[in-house]
């Protein structure tokens, strides 16, 4: 039988006061007292029996609080001492209730956190501490030893602890972030200003590109799958991604400080298909057909169709042309030197070898002109009756000569080339003596060696050319012009000696004739610039195959102008001798452009436009793929050529037939190798 | 009885299948913002925050007597199935990685300790009061010390009798030797964690050997001997356990603060170090 232990009929049932800081020192022995400390922690034993009797007259008065009791009804003695020195119990040390001593607890695991806060954010290990973790592995030299470079990526880290807090305050209510660091990213990714102004737009591209892109594409075929599933789940509860008009932080995809084996680069297909227009399950279910991609360019155009038919021996097979890389990814295209100069040669009837050397191109020439003035020009060697592409060119880069010439081509109806007739007929003084001014100051300004001469060449290009002169086409061309004022010289020597005086404001006497005193000009056979002093005029003999200055020259032809400069009257008339010079060059360059394609990215010197054709988000290592070849495979087992396709832009590469999608899904699938879309597939146009 | 057993497994059924349909819509949420270019650290993380404030409000609203916010009893229900969902969030917030940063390693370590401290508040909550229930004898923790002394003296007031009356040497000796230190305070600890009742027995088998030498009055006072110390045995049992239930939270509550702290630290360098488009 068991003796209970407590009664807890709350009549008989102490009340217990655990939610209260203090309890009776006594507990601990089972014997507290009824009262208890006070809030502060103090004993009132002492107060529970006894008091301190006050003196009222000649006697001494009870003064027991009524907390207590009240007062005694015996009263103090009259020697003033108390009555009942014997309270409930002696005083004891209260100590804390369970309840105030995990309170105290809180209250010092706060201090000590505080206190490590404040030493791991402020503490000479501040970064250590804070830094998510290392880098990886592609980033560690960035990191630096100990983890002190984080202001190489993150601009907060020179900031105090306050100017965190703002920042993060910010971030937090601009509702977004990012972007500092996607700044630091650029400044070592994507470096060049042109790919830094679409680094962070979706696909590096500009939004009218991209629609040209996705309307290029035609609409999988599948809508199904789990994929598919997926990502309209994804659209349903985040909505439809508008990507296109935002700038998408690195840290978007990229993530970092996840360890040196972290892949940074990883993209599932759903992710990759979450903006796209219709989902689909995989390569192998539902990726569209490759036919109908239309190539943008397709660089050197060759005709696989026409040499194959012509090679009917096999002595030239795919790799008389193609051979891999180093790294076996691409397969390059020989160099014309290697692959077609053994037939494009001397003595062949083609082009190329001499007959690019036979071409010699007139580049300056002084028009022919009588002045009932006088004005310093050559009464003799200035014979010419037409502009060279070239020197109209230069020319449209003084803003003086452009509506000059603006108005010779209009009295020529349009033809420019064919204008020394219009002069003679038509009597206009002041045009002649406007247009001697300006091809003198051209002549002055090629003929000078100095860096003012150079600069004043960039200038007058970027001028007609309508690009910056720190563009490429205008640093390119000037120099190769900077070559020819050793002839410019001499020409200047020959024709116009006095030239510096007379463009000073002096008026010399007209050059007499030195013909034949200086006729020390060079041979009209050798390659490179030449003075023919029969016809007065200054050619440039190309070198041979790939000449810099041929080369550079029908670059800058077809350098597209900014839009600023072809927003004045000046500029819509230089524009106009711009096409004028344009429509001279494609049909005088037939030979070049017969071979190198024209695109709306200018000229293609090279092979292998048709990757850029692919609007540069596909990539294909041919080494894996090779090796993977049976015996009797060839190259044509991917690439098929066909009759049909020699002519049509619509293939994939001009001769072939488009790739057959089979042909790759059959290893290309689920239960084979690799079929995401990264595996053929970058989302940058360019690798960063 | 029938219907409140009933009602006490269909509220159970109840919230676990509210749990499980939150549970699930997270982790729709979580995986699509993955494959949508939603930043899910930050998603996560913010929804971690959340449900760790409500967490820690469970503590708050203990002491809050007004407004009247629902019983204690739902709060504590409330309490854990967010706390089952906390966990779930956290493995999105990580990806189930561990972290190598400091401050993050901190945070990590602290959240796993206070989850588990909290699954074994729960699992010490729901088992004890059964435990305790089985004792038969019902006690506030609070008052034990006070029970323990009355033991005690009774106990030695019933050997000082015995001397007297029966002149019960043996017991008085046994009660020197054995017994006073047995009375004087809460002992063996870990028997009652383990809810072995070994000492105990150890304890009356010695007193029962000694019955070969007591009268037949000297007996009838070793069985009420032998209760006493039943008693005080299911009294540190009582001690010892609901001292438990007391003691997880200095490592549960303490650890609360702690978090919220280093989370406010977490949020502002997270943000700070993530710039902005401004």
């Amino acid at each position: 039988m068991r003796i209970p232990l407590q009664s807890l009929d709350h009549h008989d049932s102490q009340y217990e006061r655990p939610n209260q800081d203090w309890i009776c020192g006594w507990s601990r022995d089972g014997r507290p007292c009824t009262l208890g400390p006070n809030d502060r922690g103090h004993c009132t034993a002492h107060g529970q029996g006894s008091c301190e009797p006050a003196r009222e007259g000649d006697r001494y008065l009870c003064t027991r609080a009524d907390v207590f009791g009240g007062p005694c009804s015996e009263g103090p003695r009259p020697d003033g001492s108390c009555v009942c020195p014997h309270p409930e119990h002696e005083v004891c040390q209260p100590v804390r209730s369970l309840r105030a001593k995990r309170k105290l607890a809180v209250r010092l695991s706060l201090a000590l956190t505080l206190g490590i806060l404040l030493i791991g954010i402020a503490g000479p290990w501040s970064l250590a501490f804070i830094s998510p973790g290392p880098l990886s592995a592609s980033h560690m030299a960035i990191q630096g030893p100990g983890d002190q470079n984080c202001a190489a990526c993150h601009v907060a880290q020179e900031a105090s602890f306050g100017a965190w807090i703002d920042a993060a305050t910010l971030a937090l209510t601009s509702q977004s972030h990012g972007g500092q660091q996607s700044e630091q990213c650029l400044a070592c990714h994507f470096r060049s200003q042109v790919q830094q102004a679409t680094a962070l737009t979706v696909h590096n591209r500009d939004l009218t590109a991209l629609a040209a892109i996705t309307g290029a594409v035609p609409v999988p075929a599948s809508g199904g799958g789990l994929t598919a599933t997926s990502v309209n789940l994804a659209r349903m509860i985040h909505g439809s991604s508008d990507y296109n008009s935002a700038l998408i932080p690195c840290a978007a995809c990229h993530d970092e400080h996840r360890g040196q084996d972290h892949e940074m680069t990883v993209m599932s297909d759903a992710e990759c298909q979450v903006c796209h227009q219709k989902p689909f399950e995989s390569f192998n279910v539902g990726h569209p057909e490759f036919g109908s991609i239309t190539p943008t360019g397709i660089g050197i155009s060759f005709n696989h169709q026409k040499h194959a038919a012509r090679f009917t021996d096999e002595t030239l097979t795919c790799s008389s042309c193609h051979l891999p890389d180093e790294q076996g990814k691409t397969m390059a295209v020989a160099s014309f030197e290697t692959a077609c100069q053994g037939c494009h040669a001397q003595g062949s009837r083609d082009h190329h070898g001499d007959g690019i050397k036979r071409n010699s191109l007139l580049f300056l020439q002084l028009p022919e002109l009588e002045f009932d003035e006088p004005v310093y020009w050559p009464t003799d060697g200035a014979w010419g009756e037409q502009f060279s592409p070239l020197m109209l060119l230069l020319l449209a880069g003084d803003e003086d000569a452009v509506p000059i010439l603006y108005d010779i081509s209009e009295d020529a109806y349009g033809d420019l080339f064919e204008w020394g007739f219009i002069l003679e007929d038509n009597d206009e003084l002041y045009r002649k003596v406007e247009l001697a001014a300006v091809i003198k100051r051209l002549v002055a300004e090629l003929a000078d060696y100095t860096d003012a001469g150079a600069d004043a060449r960039n200038e007058r290009l970027a001028r007609a050319l309508g690009v910056p002169a720190t563009s490429p086409v205008v640093q390119n061309l000037a120099a190769e012009l900077t070559s020819a004022s050793f002839v410019m010289q001499m020409f200047t020597q020959r024709y116009l000696p006095q030239l510096k005086a007379d463009l000073a404001g002096e008026t010399p006497s007209p050059p007499d004739n030195v013909a034949a005193a200086n006729d020390w000009m060079t041979s009209r056979n050798m390659g490179g610039w030449h003075v023919d002093s029969a016809a007065g005029t200054i050619s440039y003999r190309p070198i041979a195959h790939a000449d810099p200055l041929l080369k550079h020259w029908i670059e800058a032809v077809f350098a597209m102008p900014s839009a600023a400069a072809t927003a004045t009257p000046v500029a819509e008339q230089r524009q106009y001798l711009r096409d004028k010079v344009v429509d001279e060059i494609a049909a005088n360059f037939k030979t070049c452009t017969r071979c190198h394609s024209v695109g709306d990215e200018g000229i293609s010197w090279q092979a292998g436009g048709r990757h850029d054709a692919a609007s540069g988000f596909v990539k294909f290592n041919h080494a894996p793929h090779i090796a993977m070849l049976d015996e009797g495979d060839t190259c044509k087992t991917c690439h098929v050529q066909t009759v049909e396709g020699a002519d049509n832009n619509s293939s994939m590469v001009r001769g072939f037939a488009p790739h057959d999608k089979t042909v790759c899904a059959s290893c290309h699938n689920s239960t084979g190798v690799d079929n995401s879309c990264t595996s053929c597939h970058q989302y940058h146009q360019v690798r960063p | 009885m029938v219907e409140s057993v009933t009602s006490f497994w269909t509220r159970r059924l109840r919230s676990v299948l509210l749990t499980l349909v939150a549970a699930l819509l997270l982790v729709l949420v979580f995986y699509a913002g993955s494959i949508a270019f939603v930043d899910t650290a930050y998603l996560t993380g913010w929804v971690l925050f959340a449900v760790i404030l409500m967490l820690a409000f469970f503590n708050l609203r203990k002491r809050l007597t007004y407004p009247p916010l629902l019983k204690a009893a739902t709060w504590l229900r409330l309490h854990v199935y967010l706390g089952c969902l906390a966990v779930l969030v956290f493995a999105f917030h990580t990806r189930m990685q561990i972290p190598t940063g400091a401050l993050e390693v901190t945070l990590y370590l602290l959240f796993v300790t206070l989850a588990a401290s909290g699954f074994v508040g729960l699992y010490l909550s729901r088992t004890i009061p059964n435990s305790l229930a089985d004792r038969g004898n019902e006690v506030i923790f609070e008052r034990i010390p006070r029970f323990r002394r009355e033991l005690g003296e009774r106990m030695q007031a019933l050997v000082l009798a015995a001397v007297e009356t029966e002149a019960a040497f043996i017991l008085s000796d046994f009660y020197r030797d054995r017994l006073h230190a047995y009375l004087a305070g809460p002992t063996d600890y870990w028997a009652h964690l383990i809810r072995s009742t070994r000492p105990r027995e150890l304890l009356l088998h010695e007193l029962h050997e000694l019955r070969r030498y007591l009268s037949d009055g000297e007996i009838a006072v070793a069985e009420e001997i032998a209760e006493i110390i039943r008693l005080k045995y299911d009294l540190d049992f009582h001690y010892v356990r609901q001292g438990l239930l007391k003691i997880w939270l200095f490592i549960h509550i303490p650890l609360t603060w702690v978090l919220l702290l280093f989370l406010l630290a977490h949020i502002v360098i997270v943000y700070a170090f993530a710039g902005t488009f401004a």
